[in-house]
């Protein structure tokens, strides 16, 4: 359904920021990719919705190539996408218009156009706030409208690039929870985050370095590659890096990525000891 | 003592003007048109919580010793910014006073000396480079001192050496050619050319990759070491554990605590109410001692739990390695801290 084929990428006509990615996500996956600064997660993000459509290879997106111009329109009214700065992407003063926003420029008629509204807002649990002002939100709050206005084109594929990275540890958990609820009604999920405790919570993880594809599975098999992780400038999770820090020091208690599978292990091994 | 506050309270609004539309709209209440009176000062939330409150920060009082390292944290919306505004008398307090070295920030004079000695880092600092090279960046805090050029290309040279940075190779480049955590650094060194005796960091590593991150807070770590003050804002419990003498945490614009990273941490139960949360090895000790593991140190990292963890379960798994840390108390078998079978958390 999101076809990555040999794709490469390059902004200057040298340096290949995407360099040869093959990679195929399939319908209602949750992805989480991962790479460090400059590896090209960005990039590889704006190709879902042809924003940048690749120099070599092909990326197709729900059966269209990106490169063809009378499937633009198509693939970006299924692919939404949410940026990192809640700031810069609120257009409207009331949450209202700002949510309506890409639908109105779809021609949906004002009824449904209401609907849709009030739909989206109730998805990412903001009932009720149509007629408050976009100023008067907190970071997550922002960006869980931005989600919504995503939401009310009604695409297939949300594409989420580090839309968690400027807020705090509760607007984090309410974006990640919103975010599980849309995957569990069959949406695809692209997210682009530097928090592996995020990424822990995916289905799969693609690592990116230098513009190609360095792993690529299940967060249990890839979160936990430490010496891999450090080279491409990223972290294990806490739970892993103490599974670690336990076996230096003689015990094994297995490798785990999540903080709750590793206490109820701790507290096993501790009921033994 | 280069920075207190006392009793500082400051409003977006002024409160003058706010008291006469209460007053406004309690004539019209008065005359029979219904609407709801928002009480300013009582109930409310500060800046952020709701439109109608005003209070962005409400009876701050603390006092920043010289060389000290002082976290804060606090939600969005609970003041912090406001409070990192008041340290250079960017903002003014509209009741109390903030002290710098003795002499009230009210003063503009006072206020003007200050900013060169209280280095302000904004939130993504890396936005507000604007020079054609790296060094005229890095010279435009200095030159507008009015020092002699020797005295600015020593400055710049410094400051870029201090932020690991080599002067000779990005002296001359674009700042827009280098990348966002080089950009970062080069922001940095822009204010540590100021010289400044206390540098105010608002959210330091947001955004950065996990490795960029943490070379950045050794470097933040290095110059606190090397005699800075530094006041940090950060989202990161563990950050602000690992690196803080002591740590203000923020709610709705008030003091909500004021301690050690192991006082505040001690209060993980409250700090949670209010949307905060405790670094991940001492939320995990936490909730291990719940269930009855005896884990006797106030606060844990990563390797001192992993320390206490390991003395305790040495029995099991023989160690190869000598225990580090103190004598584990109830270390004998008969001791079962979560009985077989039982859910281990709610």
């Amino acid at each position: 359904m999101i076809e990555f084929d040999n794709a490469g990428f390059t902004y200057d006509g040298e340096t290949f920021v995407l360099d040869s990615v093959t990679a195929r996500i399939e319908q209602g996956e949750f992805v989480c990719i991962l790479g460090g600064n400059g590896s090209g997660k960005s990039t590889l993000a704006k190709h879902v919705n042809a924003l940048l459509s690749p120099d070599e290879g092909s990326v197709r997106v729900l059966g269209h190539d990106t490169r063809d111009e009378d499937s633009v329109y198509f693939i970006r009214s299924q692919a939404g996408m949410v940026f990192q700065n809640p700031d810069d992407q609120l257009v409207a003063s009331l949450i209202e218009n700002d949510v309506a926003f890409g639908p109105e420029n779809l021609g949906v008629p004002t009824n449904e156009l209401r609907e849709r509204v009030s739909a989206a807002l109730a998805d990412v649990g903001l009932q009720g706030f149509e007629k408050r002002e976009t100023a008067a939100l907190s970071g997550g709050q922002k960006q869980r409208v931005a989600i919504a206005g995503a939401l009310a084109m009604e695409p297939a594929i949300l594409v989420l690039d580090e839309a968690t990275a400027m807020l705090d540890p509760r607007g984090r958990k309410g974006l990640m929870r919103v975010c599980r609820t849309l995957h569990e009604r069959g949406m695809t999920i692209v997210m682009i985050t530097h928090f592996m405790e995020e990424a822990a919570q995916a289905d799969r993880v693609i690592v990116l370095e230098g513009g190609h594809v360095a792993a690529d599975g299940t967060p249990a098999d890839v979160l936990v590659q430490a010496d891999l992780l450090r080279r491409l400038h990223l972290d294990v999770p806490f739970a892993c890096a103490l599974s670690f820090a336990l076996k230096r020091r003689g015990v094994d208690a297995g490798v785990h990525i999540e903080t709750t599978s590793l206490k109820e292990e701790l507290c096993r091994l501790l009921s033994r000891a | 003592m280069p920075i207190a506050f006392e009793g500082v309270s400051y409003a977006y609004v002024d409160p003058e003007r706010q008291a006469k539309s209460a007053r406004r709209r309690k004539r019209r209440r008065d005359a029979g048109a219904i609407e709801e009176a928002p009480s300013l000062e009582k109930g409310f939330p500060a800046w952020g919580g709701s439109p109608d409150a005003v209070w962005a920060l409400a009876d701050i009082d603390f006092t920043l010793a010289d060389g000290e390292f002082l976290g804060v944290a606090g939600h969005t919306g609970s003041g912090k910014s406001t409070l990192v505004q008041h340290m250079n008398g960017l903002v003014h307090p509209t009741r109390g006073r903030v002290l710098f070295d003795g002499q009230d920030l009210a003063d503009k004079r006072v206020a003007q000396e200050c900013r060169g000695k209280v280095g302000l880092v904004f939130q993504y600092p890396e936005h507000q480079l604007f020079a054609a090279t790296v060094r005229e960046d890095v010279a435009f805090g200095p030159r507008n001192l009015g020092l002699s050029d020797e005295e600015i290309e020593r400055r710049v040279r410094a400051a870029l050496e201090d932020v690991h940075l080599d002067p000779d190779e990005v002296g001359g480049k674009s700042p827009f050619e280098l990348s966002g955590g080089q950009q970062r650094r080069v922001a940095f060194a822009g204010v540590l050319a100021m010289e400044p005796r206390a540098l105010v960091l608002d959210e330091p590593v947001a955004g950065l990759d996990p490795v960029a991150r943490e070379e950045f807070l050794s470097l933040i770590e290095e110059l606190h070491s090397a005699g800075l003050t530094v006041v940090m804002v950060s989202h990161s419990m563990d950050d602000l554990a690992r690196l803080a003498d002591r740590m203000l945490v923020l709610n709705e614009g008030r003091q909500f605590a004021l301690g050690t990273p192991a006082e505040v941490f001690a209060h993980g139960d409250a700090l949670r109410a209010i949307g905060l949360d405790v670094p991940a090895a001492q939320k995990l000790a936490e909730e291990l001692r719940e269930m009855g593991v005896e884990l006797p140190r106030d606060l844990y990292d990563l390797e001192s739990l992993a320390d206490d963890l390991a003395g305790r379960l040495a029995d099991s798994a023989p160690s190869r390695e000598p225990k580090v840390g103190e004598d584990e108390p109830g270390r004998n078998a008969s001791e079962a801290p979560c009985a077989a079978g039982e859910a281990p958390y709610a």
